[in-house]
């Protein structure tokens, strides 16, 4: 075949002349064809229907194939690709909080690190434990020994603090991971830890509140699907807005985080000085039976439970048995007094202190002859309560007992509540009914006496004693209010009821039995109570439980506290080893909940305050009278407005304090269980911290006063 | 036809194979669209960059094969060993500077482009062996002694240099072409025979001595992909999974769960089909085969209609080139012949490729504008 080279002639002919190029273009393609139309070319054409032939067979083999994997899809695929392209992410909501009732954190859920190893993953177990060790702060063979098991999910460290996870991480050991878990924080440690109780490693609550309203607080895990990718990564979270509401509810208590506090300490202290076994001390609110305080020695941390005696965990308060002594004999006179069998003038003969009984004698510690009736509870007599107790009979005794609430659970929201032992009266032998009547042979719980106290001095109703206020979701909106609404049943008459808290009052008086739980700045009544203790079938010498349950204050009573010691060691009677701690823990309470001190002797400080704000009032008085005279108009005086303390994080935000008087700085501060320290007369002029800092319960707050200051206006 | 006097020179708009032309503009509207489901963010409207980056390869191949459309054949033929030399001269190229990615050498960095010579090397292939037949016509066709000569001079270098790469995909697909070339300009049905008995032999002799562990592999999981779900066998039955899923109708563009959340390796590339079934279901499967079957059959028509022997073996080799890229890479996909890393033209993300293709058929579109124009007479 011949060819020639197109001429670079022909090649500019083709831009400048169009006919001159077309002619040679034929010229030369012409040849070409005469070449083409050879035997050579009709093969040549021959072949190409065969390439022809050949693709159409290919094609139709993939279109075959193709209808084949595109069409022939079963169920089962389709099954197989969900379970590929989506998975179901369950995610654990985190645990609620429980904070007291101002909203004081008791118990919150923090996320840790957790370390976890895939030993497939790992490359060099030996190596990776190696490195491992020093930052887990563990063995390198137990380590090495985990890293070599043969499953795909081992734990290497379980909430490690954020440190450690760091230096996990910056490892970048292969099949080392650090997940995120929950952990359980009780900020202040053993505070109310028999109240609280706590709750495993893997987040289920084990003990007290934790166990009993685990579900609430644990809230329900969020289900959803999500699309995942080839990496197992998740690609969507469409879910997530729904998964609020499933989020676990706080719990808001009734418990006061400075009571508790105040409780606990004076608890501790007085075990500790009277070498006791045991104790517990609480508050409850004399109208609602809420309960402020529930202090129970000795304690553990929940944050390491695992660590503490086991017997610590129990709340003594609600959970021990114990015969109560001269407590009780307040429910023996009540009685009395309500079927009008006695007066409080009445004189009743105590018998020089010994009392026969059948083949017993009843003894007084103290003995006496002729007494008033308010005498023998002044001075706990046995011989005369047992007296009055002789004019009601057994049966009744055991009725007024029962219908205190002794005997049976008082219901409250906690786990391992006792009942008490109260034997029917059909039993009773006649020394049995006798010492029934002053506490011993009937076994009572600190909850069940303080409830029925409650009854004895509000007015006589019933209360319900309860630890739980709120529920409360996420958004801290309230999901079910739990305090009791209904009015308690009655129990003793309203006037019955006013009878007693004077005669309990003379208790605290200077030559009662009660004068070391008087208080300075608040009214109070009580009764003290030391009970034999049994052992071995007989009442033991010299083991005690020593007690005091008073109230305050005494017209209108707002808090009844109980303080049991049990076998202190060096001193026995009620009033002397429970009546300071019943003193401390009140007082603490009262000006905590804002209770005006009702006592005539004012204390110094705050009389001062009190005639400096009488003569700034007066002088105001005056000034305004002036001004109005002057501006002719009658315009109202302007309103003080009270800053409030805003609850923060354990702690507060404190408000300008500026303008107030004296006493309304230091009711605000009290209570919110700050100390308050004054300087000058006159208004407050100046803080220190100032204004909007954060400050924790109990710190110091100090209000300097000028008689020159503005009063607050709004 | 058959008459010297019916030969007619077409130029300009007039006399464009819009055909062929629609074909290419349909495949790449398709091919633009894929990708953009391919490389879809498993969430969002986002379009990739790598769509962009593609759409522009697109606009400078279809600028270069109007290029290629008006450049006279014989200007092709002139330059074709020049061309086949260059190649080569790279292909030396990429073996010696050439970095290893994934233990073979391909890619010459050429800032900012990564060139990919054995792409090149088929349609080079192409030139030099149309040039060279085309003046060697023989009547009583082709033996395998009077194969050596050509085979020893333009496949052997290539088939050598991409094997060292080493690129078995390429050197089997260099074979493929210089076979049909040369069964194009009358290879003997004898010898086309003992090449059959030869190959037949050959292959799992092959498989035995001559592949690589890697590649042996490649053969096992196309006879039975299950044996190893997560591993060998991955690729192709996600694939298949994927085709399957599409059922009829597909699941609608961006809808291909398979593809959105990325379980297909290579699925914007080589198992770019895969996507583009999952999503369009067998009816879009179906238009896109026809589609190249169309392309194909038109490019067998030019080299039909070509008005000189080279410019008839230079369209039928391009068409053999389009043809096996596409035959390879569909039957990889569709498990009917091992997973090799052969794009499918015009719709696998890769510049090379696309630049390439567009070459071919710029050059298949200047044969066909000067075609003999029997329908004239």
């Amino acid at each position: 075949m011949s060819y020639r080279r197109p001429s670079p002639s022909g090649r500019r002919s083709a831009v400048d002349a169009n006919t001159k190029r077309l002619r040679s273009e034929r010229q030369s393609t012409r040849r070409r064809v005469d070449a083409v139309v050879t035997p050579d070319g009709l093969a040549f054409r021959t072949r190409t229907g065969a390439v022809l032939l050949v693709f159409g067979l290919v094609w139709a083999v993939h279109i075959g194939r193709a209808a084949y994997v595109g069409l022939g899809g079963d169920e089962r695929l389709v099954k197989r690709l969900h379970s590929q392209h989506e998975r179901v992410v369950t995610v654990a909501p985190q645990r609620g909080s429980i904070l007291d009732r101002l909203g004081r954190p008791l118990a919150v859920s923090v996320e840790l690190g957790s370390a976890y190893a895939d030993p497939s993953m790992v490359e060099d177990p030996a190596e990776a434990a190696r490195l491992l060790a020093p930052v887990l702060g563990a063995e390198t063979e137990d380590l090495e020994k985990k890293l070599n098991k043969s499953g795909r999910f081992v734990w290497l460290g379980r909430q490690i603090d954020e440190a450690t996870s760091e230096g996990i991480r910056a490892l970048g050991i292969d099949g080392v991971r650090v997940t995120p878990e929950a952990h359980r924080e009780y900020p202040s440690g053993t505070l109310a830890a028999q109240v609280l109780g706590f709750v495993g490693t893997d987040g289920d609550g084990l003990e007290g509140l934790e166990a009993r309203y685990d579900s609430q607080l644990m809230g329900d895990s969020f289900r959803y699907t999500v699309l995942r990718d080839r990496r197992r990564r998740a690609t969507n979270y469409e879910g997530v807005l729904a998964r609020r509401s499933t989020e676990g509810q706080s719990l808001v208590l009734t418990l006061d985080h400075g009571i508790q506090h105040r409780a606990e300490m004076s608890l501790d202290a007085a075990v500790e000085r009277h070498e006791a076994k045991a104790g517990f001390a609480m508050v409850m609110d004399a109208n609602t039976g809420a309960l402020l305080a529930v202090a129970s020695n000795p304690r553990f941390d929940p944050n390491s439970f695992r660590d503490a005696d086991r017997s610590t965990w129990k709340n003594l308060a609600l959970s021990m048995n114990f015969e109560p002594g001269s407590t009780m004999k307040s429910f023996v006179v009540a009685e009395a007094l309500e079927r009008d069998l006695t007066t409080p003038d009445e004189r009743i003969y105590c018998e020089k202190g010994r009392y026969k009984i059948g083949r017993n004698v009843v003894h007084d510690s103290h003995p006496e002859g002729w007494l008033t009736m308010a005498d023998v509870v002044k001075k706990s007599s046995n011989v005369g309560t047992v007296k009055l107790a002789e004019r009601l009979g057994p049966a009744d005794l055991e009725e007024v007992y029962r219908r205190f609430g002794f005997g049976s659970r008082t219901g409250v929201d906690l786990y391992g509540e006792e009942g008490g032992i109260l034997h029917s009266s059909a039993g009773w032998a006649r020394i049995t009914f006798a010492t029934h009547a002053f506490g011993q042979g009937v076994a009572v719980t600190g909850l069940q006496m303080a409830s029925a106290y409650c009854a004895l001095i509000n007015g006589g109703t019933k209360v319900r004693p309860h630890v739980l206020a709120q529920v409360r979701d996420i958004d801290d909106l309230v999901v079910e209010d739990l305090r009791p609404t209904t009015e308690g049943e009655r129990v003793i008459s309203e006037e019955t009821s006013a009878a007693m808290r004077p005669l309990l009052e003379r208790v605290l008086e200077k030559d009662g039995t009660g004068w070391r739980a008087a208080m300075g700045e608040y009214t109070a009544g009580g009764k003290t109570g030391t009970a034999q203790k049994v052992k071995d079938g007989r009442y033991a010498k010299g083991l005690y439980v020593s007690s005091f349950i008073g109230f305050a204050p005494v017209d209108e009573p707002k808090v009844v506290t109980y303080v049991v010691l049990d076998e202190p060691m060096n001193k026995y009677y009620g009033g002397t080893v429970a009546g300071p701690v019943f003193r401390e823990v009140t007082a603490y309470a009262l000006r905590s909940l804002g209770v005006p001190p009702d006592k005539v002797e004012e204390p110094e400080a705050l009389a001062a305050i009190r005639e400096a704000e009488e003569q700034e009032a007066e002088d105001r008085k005056k000034r305004e009278r002036k001004e109005r005279k002057e501006r002719g108009g009658d315009a109202a005086p302007p309103a003080d407005s009270l800053p409030t303390l805003v609850a923060d994080a354990g702690g507060w935000i404190l408000p300008d304090l500026s303008g107030l008087s004296g006493r309304d700085a230091v009711a605000l501060l009290a209570a919110a269980g700050l100390a308050p320290v004054v300087n000058g007369t006159g208004l407050v002029a100046s803080q220190e911290p100032a204004a909007t800092t954060w400050i924790a319960s109990g710190d110091t707050v100090r209000v300097s006063l000028d008689a020159a200051a503005k009063r607050r206006r709004r | 036809m058959g008459d010297a006097g019916n030969i007619e020179v077409r130029t300009g708009g007039r006399h464009w194979d819009w055909p062929m032309l629609l074909t290419t503009m349909a495949l790449l509207v398709i091919g633009l669209a894929t990708l953009a489901a391919a490389t879809a963010a498993p969430i969002g409207d986002e379009i990739s960059a790598r769509v962009v980056k593609q759409a522009l390869f697109m606009g400078v191949g279809l600028v270069v094969m109007v290029v290629f459309a008006f450049v006279d054949a014989r200007v092709f033929e002139q330059v074709a060993y020049v061309v086949y030399g260059v190649v080569l001269v790279l292909l030396l190229a990429v073996l010696l500077f050439a970095p290893e990615v994934n233990g073979s050498q391909r890619w010459l960095p050429l800032g900012g482009f990564r060139l990919q010579p054995s792409e090149l090397a088929k349609i080079a292939l192409v030139l030099a062996a149309a040039r060279w037949f085309s003046t060697r016509p023989r009547e009583d066709g082709w033996g395998l002694k009077e194969l050596v000569q050509p085979a020893a001079m333009f496949l052997l270098p290539m088939a050598a240099l991409t094997f060292m790469e080493p690129d078995l995909g390429t050197t089997l697909f260099l074979c493929f072409i210089f076979a049909g070339i040369s069964f194009v300009v009358g290879l003997r049905w004898r010898t086309m025979a003992i090449l059959v008995v030869i190959g037949t032999i050959a292959a799992p002799l092959a498989y035995q001595f001559v592949l690589t562990d890697y590649q042996r592999g490649r053969v096992d999981t196309l006879f039975a992909p299950e044996q190893a779900p997560k591993g060998k066998g991955y690729q192709a039955i996600q694939g298949r999974w994927a085709i399957g899923s599409g059922e009829v109708w597909g699941k609608g563009w961006r809808q291909g769960t398979q593809g959105r959340l990325k379980f297909l390796p290579e699925q914007h590339t080589d198992f770019i089909f895969s996507v583009y079934a999952e999503e369009r279901g067998f009816v879009g499967s179906m238009v896109l085969l026809f589609l190249y079957f169309g392309q194909m059959l038109l490019g067998l028509l030019v080299a039909w209609n070509a008005r000189d022997r080279f410019s008839s073996l230079l369209a039928a080799g391009i068409v053999t080139v389009l043809f096996c890229h596409v035959c390879i890479n569909l039957g990889g996909v569709l498990g009917l012949l091992p997973i090799t890393g052969v794009t499918l033209p015009l719709l696998s993300y890769g510049g090379s490729s696309i630049l390439t293709t567009l070459v071919g058929i710029g050059m298949l579109l200047s044969v066909s504008m000067r075609r003999m124009g029997s329908e004239r007479l």
